[in-house]
Order: C-alpha cells, then sequence, then structure tokens
C-alpha cells in the first residue's frame, strides 16, 4: 500500500461534528465575567489590606522613635554623661605652684645604675 | 519554540484585547481558533464531549496567560495547539480504556446519494477511526495535526515539543503501522473502499 492509497483511505475518516462556538463564546464569558469578579473583589481586599497594612507599619515607626529619643537614638547604648568641665586660663599672679620634688622623681628613674655618669654625662647636671 | 523574532501574529490583536478584558476581542479569538482545537482535540479523542471540554480548556487558558503574554516568543495558535494536544495526552493517559467515538456519526452523510453509499461509507469511517485510535498517542497526534489539519512537520514539531525529524518519525511509524493494520487485520476496509469508490 502506498502512502497515497493511505491517504485516499484516511479521507474516508469520519468527519468531525460542528465546532460548537457559541457555546465556547458564552462559556468563555461567563468565565471572563466571573473571573474579572473575583479581580476587583481581590483587589479591594488588597487595597484594604494595603491602608490597614500602611498605618500599622507608621505606628510601629511612631513608637519605636518615642521609645528611642531619649537614648538620643542610640538603640540602649549607655553614654557616661559629662558632668562639668573647666576650661578657664589660669591666671600665672594667683596661681599656686607644684610643691612636688621633680628632681627626686627624675632621680628614682635612675636607681639601679652604679655610675649615673653612663646615664646622665656630668656635665649635663 | 520560535527562535527567530515573529513579524506578525494576527491573534495579538485579540489577545491583547482579552487582557484588557474586551468580549469583542475574545469573540473574535474564540471563533477563530477554536474551529481548529476542536476539530484537532475530536480527532485525538473521538468524543464530542472531551474535545468540547478541551477546546474550552485550551480557550480559558488562552485568557490566563494573556496578561502575561510577550509577543514574538511563539504563534497564539502554536501554543494552544500544544496545549490542546498536550490536554488530549492527559485525559488519554487517566482514562483506562479509550472511548470510541463511533456514536458521534448519527449526523453524518445526510447527503448522501442513497442508502447503500452511506452505510458502506459509514462502516469504512468507523473502521477508519477504530485504526486511528490504535495508534498510540503521539503517532495519532502526528497524524492528525500533519494529514488532517495540513500542518507543516516544523509546526505540528512545534506544537508537540518535539523536532521536525522527530515528527517525521512518528509519521513514518504511524503510517506503518495502519497500513499494517489495513492489510492484515482489516483487509475489508480495502474492499469497501474500492466498493465505495465504484459507487
Amino acid at each position: 500500500m502506498t502512502d497515497k492509497s493511505l491517504n485516499l483511505i484516511l479521507d474516508q475518516a469520519s468527519p468531525p461534528p460542528p465546532c460548537p462556538s457559541d457555546k465556547l463564546v458564552a462559556n468563555m464569558f461567563a468565565h471572563m465575567d466571573a473571573q474579572m469578579a473575583s479581580d476587583s473583589t481581590d483587589l479591594a481586599r488588597n487595597r484594604r489590606f494595603m491602608a490597614w497594612g500602611s498605618m500599622a507599619a507608621a505606628l510601629l515607626v511612631a513608637f519605636g522613635i518615642m521609645a528611642n529619643l531619649p537614648d538620643s537614638f542610640s538603640f540602649g547604648t549607655k553614654l557616661s554623661p559629662i558632668v562639668a568641665t573647666n576650661d578657664s586660663i589660669e591666671n600665672d599672679l594667683t596661681a599656686v605652684p607644684s610643691t612636688g620634688d621633680y628632681a627626686d622623681d627624675f632621680a628614682n628613674q635612675l636607681i639601679g645604675y652604679d655610675d649615673i655618669s653612663v646615664i646622665v654625662p656630668i656635665n649635663d647636671l | 519554540m520560535n527562535s527567530e523574532p515573529l513579524l506578525f501574529d494576527p491573534l495579538l490583536g485579540h489577545l491583547r484585547g482579552i487582557a484588557n478584558g474586551e468580549k469583542p476581542a475574545a469573540e473574535a479569538l474564540v471563533r477563530a481558533i477554536s474551529p481548529k482545537l476542536f476539530r484537532i482535540a475530536y480527532r485525538i479523542m473521538q468524543n464530542t464531549h472531551d474535545a468540547e471540554e478541551i477546546t474550552q480548556e485550551t480557550l480559558i487558558r488562552i485568557w490566563a496567560i494573556a496578561k502575561t503574554w510577550k509577543a514574538g516568543q511563539a504563534r497564539i495558535e502554536t501554543w494552544a495547539y500544544r496545549v490542546a494536544t498536550n490536554l488530549c495526552f492527559d485525559r488519554l493517559r487517566a482514562k483506562s480504556r479509550f472511548e470510541q467515538g463511533s456514536d458521534e456519526l448519527d449526523d453524518f452523510m445526510d447527503n448522501a446519494p442513497n442508502a447503500e453509499a452511506e452505510l458502506v461509507h459509514r462502516e469504512m469511517a468507523n473502521e477508519i477511526d477504530r485504526a486511528l485510535a490504535t495508534l498510540p498517542h503521539r503517532q495519532r497526534a502526528a497524524i492528525v495535526l500533519t494529514y488532517f489539519e495540513g500542518m507543516s512537520a516544523k509546526l505540528a514539531g512545534e506544537a508537540l515539543e518535539v523536532s521536525v525529524e522527530a515528527i517525521e518519525s512518528l509519521l513514518a511509524r504511524a503510517k506503518k503501522t495502519l497500513k499494517q493494520k489495513f492489510l492484515d487485520e482489516e483487509p475489508e476496509i480495502l474492499t469497501d473502499f474500492v466498493a465505495f469508490a465504484a459507487i
């Protein structure tokens, strides 16, 4: 049997019934209506959710700001406050000279050396 | 899927309208595409009820994809054929046994020249339908798309998501099976065909 014979036989296959286009169109319209109604409901729900969600978020931010303002937005890090400072320049006439013996302090640094001249030349004293 | 960009898709305008919820566009697209979808589904399923449901489901999927459809990726029509054939395959797989479509022939050949010709033709058509129904699903779809719907191997390959070579292979195997069936198992169909041709 050739391909041509096969094609001639297949030509005799039962024809499909007519397409129910009107019914398909009507069903399509019904589906579109239902879907669009559902979409509009979802849209309204989403808008409500967005509105209430925005309000809740704004309240949370406000609460957070108020809670952290006393700490200067430090989020709980405790800073040591500066109680007082004395920035005035001391007057030479009224200044009280220190009574400390600085020479002894220097000498204390040299304890342990046998010959002090090695560390400090004698001429420099 | 086409790799080269498509310059013009006649159904694209309708699809854009559907995406905007325009019913005239929806009606135009349904009337343009549904007859062929219905024929393909019917030829594969050999059942009016299934064919109608598959066509409707395909149209609804077109509506669902309309808003996100990217022009140039594929032809809408080819995509719809692919959806329809896949729905057919799903349904055939789900069925435990294949339903014959012989009950759908009541209105066939109303204009037959005489009762004898009608009888011979109807019986022959039933035998051909039965022979087609014995083919594996993809071979049957290949025959339906290329032979009954006149698609090119390239277009049929896109619809079935296979290469042109694979389509040609499916067709060759389907033809071989049908020829063998007609020659060995149902030789009377050839006799009927000769008788019908002579009437």
